[in-house]
């Protein structure tokens, strides 16, 4: 029987033939158009003027605010801020736009990626800031946030909303409101000192006439661990705290009693430590319970063991060890197992530091009678100089954002700290008091 | 029992049996129909695009011949005169990342002019292993010719275009350097039309696994709209690579 008549047999032959069609076209018969980069590596942040909703008696300027945002978000080496004057949209913040808004081609067209606009409103001697941040080529909201700060706090506060602007943007937070601890002499004593990511705000962290070395952030950032040399004592580890929630002075005074505590790194999770001690007078590595409950020998060489770094996911720990005739990075699980060595060029390799991702750890290695900072792959197949300079570079750390490499230099006769990209570029000198600026070790993001 | 389903009864009560078996036919066949299209259109897997042939991919370099942008460059310290110390011999084992030469203190290679077409032209025929002179091939070839041949010859209007679009997405693709000695790729699919213009958003057929770095791409191709004219309109598959 013909059960499909002629009219639903040729509707049936258009829908196969129309989805055939989309299958076809889904296989898309051109070939791939590889698409490499250009000399772009920043977005171009359009950055409205806010708009101001308190009173006129108002204490905070906007423009304040908004100049307080600017210099964050600079920080960070993919962001570049356009100038008023490029500006083809209204330079001030009208409103806030909810999900839709219908300007973006305009703002495209000034040459913008992003754009943030921003509210912000005194009461009662607190500011509340609104910010939105938007895509401009989709023209969607990347981010819709809202912060509460007493007045006097929010212009350094503007640095972790430029951080998270950042964030909204490129995925990886900024890291413009980070920290870096160090040791300086500036005060004529060796104390921990800490200053902010660009190098402004410089302040001791320690006081005392013992001699300290070797600052370690607590998780979190809640604290400083560091080495102190008392007179007459055996060098051991303490602690400055910042936080209620963390005891200051001494730790773990009973572990490894009678032996010296020469460094103390925290592990990511914050659980436990990486202590470099004393076994016969060798240097070699421990790991022992932040708790002190439990200690365990990782190292037992007649050689020594020093200079402990954690990888980021807490499973792995780079040290150094001279066990080959010559101090050379090594690798070993956590538990002190599967120990191989990484470096195997240079005479002189030591001080490793793994960046945030994992992908890479940096090392300093003696070039004739001083130091370039390259950069190592955990595999050890990989390895490249970044900073290379007649005078030593020494000591380096990441930044959080896995974005920068902050480091010690004799390149102007006494150690300061710099600061340089990833890349190679971009080197800062941070300190400009006098005195020796070394060991630098730089924070986590804020909590 | 409402008035309105009464009616209907009423209605197909008066129908005939050859009519009441036609409209029994067109509803089976709607039916059959229907469902037809949801199964093939939600049941089916979209074939990837055709991007795996490494040989059908016709590589641009992008050449920095575009001026860098608005950062300005941070000041050097000056260093310290004194002569510098001697360098150990190269170190024979190590791999040197080619984006990484130029480290601090490395001497920028002089710039290449910017290139034509045909000097593009040329430099893709070198890589491809051609031997034939440009104008012959030219003349040899049809506009679509030897699309997907791999190895084969380029055709001209294709290797122009994609060069053009290369540059083209050069001028809108943020790519920082975090990116630049990445792994990630991302795959679009891009609907361009005869003028160039881009249709909707790009589809991402193949995620890089980071969002940021598949929404950038998408960005993009969004900013640099409309593209340069295509050889033919339609679907043309993007694969963004960071690297240099």
């Amino acid at each position: 029987m013909n059960l499909l008549d002629r009219q639903s047999c040729g509707a049936l032959v258009v829908t196969i033939l129309l989805l055939l069609t989309r299958s076809v076209a889904a296989q898309s018969p051109n070939p791939t158009i590889e698409v490499r980069p250009g000399s772009l590596t920043a977005y171009r942040v359009a950055l409205q003027r806010f708009d101001d909703e308190g009173p006129a008696s108002a204490s905070l300027a906007p423009e304040r605010l908004r100049e307080a945002i600017r210099e964050g978000l600079e920080f960070t080496p993919s962001i570049v801020t356009l100038p008023d004057t490029a500006f083809l949209g209204p330079v001030e913040t009208a409103r806030l736009h909810g999900a839709r808004r219908t300007d973006c081609p305009e703002w495209r067209a000034g040459g913008a990626d992003i754009l943030v606009e921003g509210v912000l409103e005194e009461r009662e001697g607190r500011v509340r800031v609104r910010i939105g941040v938007w895509d401009l080529a989709r023209c969607v909201r990347l981010l819709s946030e809202r912060y509460l700060r007493p007045v006097a706090t929010m212009p350094r506060y503007a640095r972790r909303i430029a951080d998270d602007i950042v964030g909204a943007i490129t995925g990886m937070r900024g890291a413009s409101a980070t920290e870096i601890a160090f040791i300086s002499t500036r005060t004529g004593d060796r104390q921990v000192t800490l200053m902010d990511a660009d190098g402004g705000n410089v302040r001791a962290a320690t006081r005392g006439r013992s001699v300290k070395a070797f600052p370690a952030w607590l998780p979190g950032g809640t604290g400083l661990l560091y080495t102190a040399y008392v007179t007459g004592q055996q060098p051991g580890l303490f602690v400055a705290s910042r936080s209620r929630a963390v005891r200051a002075g001494a730790l773990l005074p009973d572990v490894l009693p009678g032996e010296p505590k020469y460094r103390g790194v925290f592990d990511p999770a914050g659980a436990s430590l990486a202590i470099v001690s004393s076994v016969g007078g060798a240097a070699e590595l421990f790991r022992v319970a932040r708790d002190g409950g439990r200690s365990r020998r990782l190292t037992f060489s007649p050689s020594i063991e020093v200079s402990p770094a954690w990888s980021p996911d807490g499973e792995q720990i780079a040290f150094v060890s001279d066990r080959s005739g010559s101090p050379q990075i090594f690798v070993m699980n956590a538990d002190g197992t599967n120990k191989r060595r990484l470096t195997f060029q240079g005479s002189y390799n030591s001080n490793p530091a793994w960046s945030p991702d994992g992908n890479w750890i940096a090392y300093q290695t003696r070039i004739g009678a001083q130091f370039d900072l390259w950069l190592i792959d955990p595999t050890g197949e990989v390895s490249f100089p970044i900073v290379e300079h007649p005078r030593s570079d020494e000591s380096p750390s990441w930044s959080p954002d896995g974005r920068r490499l902050v480091f010690s230099s004799t390149r102007r006769g006494r150690a300061d700290l710099y600061r340089v990209d990833r890349s190679g570029e971009n080197l800062t000198r941070l300190t400009r008091d006098g005195g020796d600026n070394t060991y630098p070790t730089w924070g986590p993001f804020p909590q | 029992m409402s008035t309105a389903s009464l009616r209907i009864d009423e209605w197909v009560e008066q129908r005939s049996e050859r009519e009441r078996r036609d409209i029994r036919r067109r509803l089976i066949a709607s039916a059959i129909g229907h469902a037809l299209f949801v199964l093939l259109l939600f049941g089916l897997p979209s074939p990837p695009p055709s991007l795996s042939p490494l040989q059908a991919v016709v590589s641009v370099d992008l050449l920095a011949s575009l001026p860098r942008p608005v950062r300005a460059p941070a000041p050097t310290p000056t260093p310290v005169a004194r002569p510098p110390a001697p360098k150990p011999p190269p170190r024979q084992k190590t791999k040197v990342l080619p984006r990484e030469a130029p480290a601090v203190r490395a001497t920028p290679a002089p710039k290449p002019p910017p290139l034509d077409y045909d000097g593009a032209l040329s430099s893709l025929r070198d890589e491809l292993g051609e031997t034939a002179p440009l104008a012959e091939q030219v003349l040899d070839s049809e506009p679509t010719a030897d699309r997907s041949s791999g190895r084969g010859r380029v055709d001209p209007a294709l290797a122009a275009w994609q060069l053009a679009v290369n540059r083209a997405l050069a001028r809108s693709w943020v790519t920082p350097t975090e990116y630049r000695d990445s792994e990630l790729r991302t795959l679009l699919l891009v609907t361009v039309m005869n003028d160039g213009s881009v249709l909707g958003e790009p589809r991402v057929e193949r995620s890089s696994g980071n969002v940021h770095f598949d929404d950038n791409a998408v960005r993009a191709v969004l900013q640099a709209s409309p593209l340069p004219a295509p050889p033919a309109s339609g679907d043309w598959p993007f694969l963004f690579n960071p690297t240099e």
